[in-house]
């Protein structure tokens, strides 16, 4: 549930936003209360892959906690639920309410935010492991290359003279850290879904090799 | 926890589908062209100074992998100037599997075909293209998936048939014989 509830709280979050034209606290409010409600209720335990893809049960999930009448009310009065410290909704809410202002639809921002929430975990896990093998400089490559919010990336050779290091070892590096992302985010993957085609179908999606 | 703004995403969603070519002879050019099994890459092979094409998938899947090496496989077996050769197989440090090809350049003949009208020369292109297959189908070889998307036409007129993911060898093909039918 933990990789889950960090994979998918910002496209619930967005979905509430947008597709139910919820306000920002009531869909923070109702976020925190879908995840409590799906471990509370094992609710993966109903999941049939064969089915539907788990996006699209969680999706079906969503569209019923946020139509109940009354819930939000019976939620504020058990205080929220218990992920609040976890979630930043703040920091989600620009990128919501831009897409918002784009007009975007929301099942295409649903699959954007969830790319990105897979996609920050992996990261985090990744930033992890890298810390306990000794290779910080591998993720800070990663991060500096892949990461860095201008539209020109540093050259192998600029990252190398930075960080004191022979280009051939930033190439080496980078490749370390961009295979260990992968399989990070294929692991993430197998935690949320239900099946190997699951994973593979996801996988997919992921990189962006099914459309936009 | 990282921020990801939509460009590092969209880069972040780039780096994965690129091979992972560290340990191999090979480096990244570009893309040539995608398809249902993986993507066709454009790569320097640094031990002869040469560019080739390298086909990979695109996500790791036993079923699918095994398609792709018997594509490979099929290829290996078919030395003919009208089917694409191929130079090498394995895995790549991501664990997906790929092999290398010659890179053709030229035109698809869907495309060619519009622009290139005279009855003589769709005639010669018709020709090379059955003597490709009629080549294939003497060692066993069903292409299956043959149309004008899957012929590629080169700069110096060469006639390709490309895209044997779907082709079928039969266990027990008959010799080489004209007239003959493979056709079931």
């Amino acid at each position: 549930m933990s990789a889950l509830a960090t994979a998918y709280w910002r496209p619930v979050y967005g979905y509430l936003r947008l597709h139910w034209r919820k306000p920002h606290d009531e869909a923070a409010d109702l976020t925190q209360d879908f995840f409590a409600h799906a471990l509370e209720k094992d609710l993966l335990a109903r999941f049939d892959p064969a089915r539907a893809r788990l996006r699209t049960f969680l999706r079906a999930c969503i569209d019923r906690v946020a139509a109940e009448d009354g819930r939000a009310a019976r939620r504020l009065k058990r205080g929220g639920g218990t992920a609040a410290a976890r979630f930043d909704f703040e920091a989600a809410r620009a990128a919501i309410e831009n897409a918002a202002g784009a007009a975007e639809a929301p099942d295409v921002l649903f699959e954007r935010e969830w790319a990105r929430g897979m996609f920050a975990a992996a990261l985090e896990r990744l930033r992890e492991l890298c810390a306990r093998e000794g290779k910080s400089q591998h993720f800070t490559l990663l991060e500096q290359y892949d990461l860095g919010t201008g539209t020109d990336r540093p050259s192998y050779a600029e990252l190398a003279r930075q960080l004191g290091i022979a280009t051939t070892d930033v190439t080496n590096r980078l490749a370390w850290a961009r295979r260990k992302l992968r399989e990070v985010l294929l692991e993430l993957l197998r935690e949320c879904t239900g099946s190997e085609s699951e994973v593979r179908e996801d996988a997919r999606a992921l990189l962006g090799l099914d459309g936009p | 926890m990282t921020r990801l703004d939509n460009a590092a995403l969209a880069r972040l969603r780039q780096s994965m589908r690129e091979p992972d070519l560290s340990g191999t002879r090979y480096q990244l050019d570009g893309v040539a062209g995608t398809g249902g099994m993986g993507t066709v890459y454009v790569v320097r092979d640094t031990e002869l100074g040469r560019r080739v094409a390298l086909k990979v998938l695109d996500v790791q899947d036993p079923e699918v992998e095994a398609r792709l090496r018997r594509e490979a496989e099929v290829l290996a077996r078919l030395e003919h100037p009208g089917i694409v050769p191929v130079h090498d197989v394995g895995r790549l440090g991501d664990g997906r599997g790929f092999y290398t090809m010659k890179l053709v350049q030229g035109e698809r003949l869907d495309r060619y075909a519009a622009t290139h009208l005279s009855l003589p020369e769709r005639l010669r292109v018709f020709l090379r293209i059955a003597e490709a297959v009629a080549f294939a189908h003497a060692r066993g070889v069903l292409h299956r998936d043959l149309k004008p998307q899957n012929v590629m036409i080169g700069p110096f007129g060469e006639v390709l048939v490309l895209d044997w993911g779907l082709a079928k060898v039969l266990s027990d093909p008959s010799p080489a014989r004209p007239g003959g039918s493979y056709l079931r």
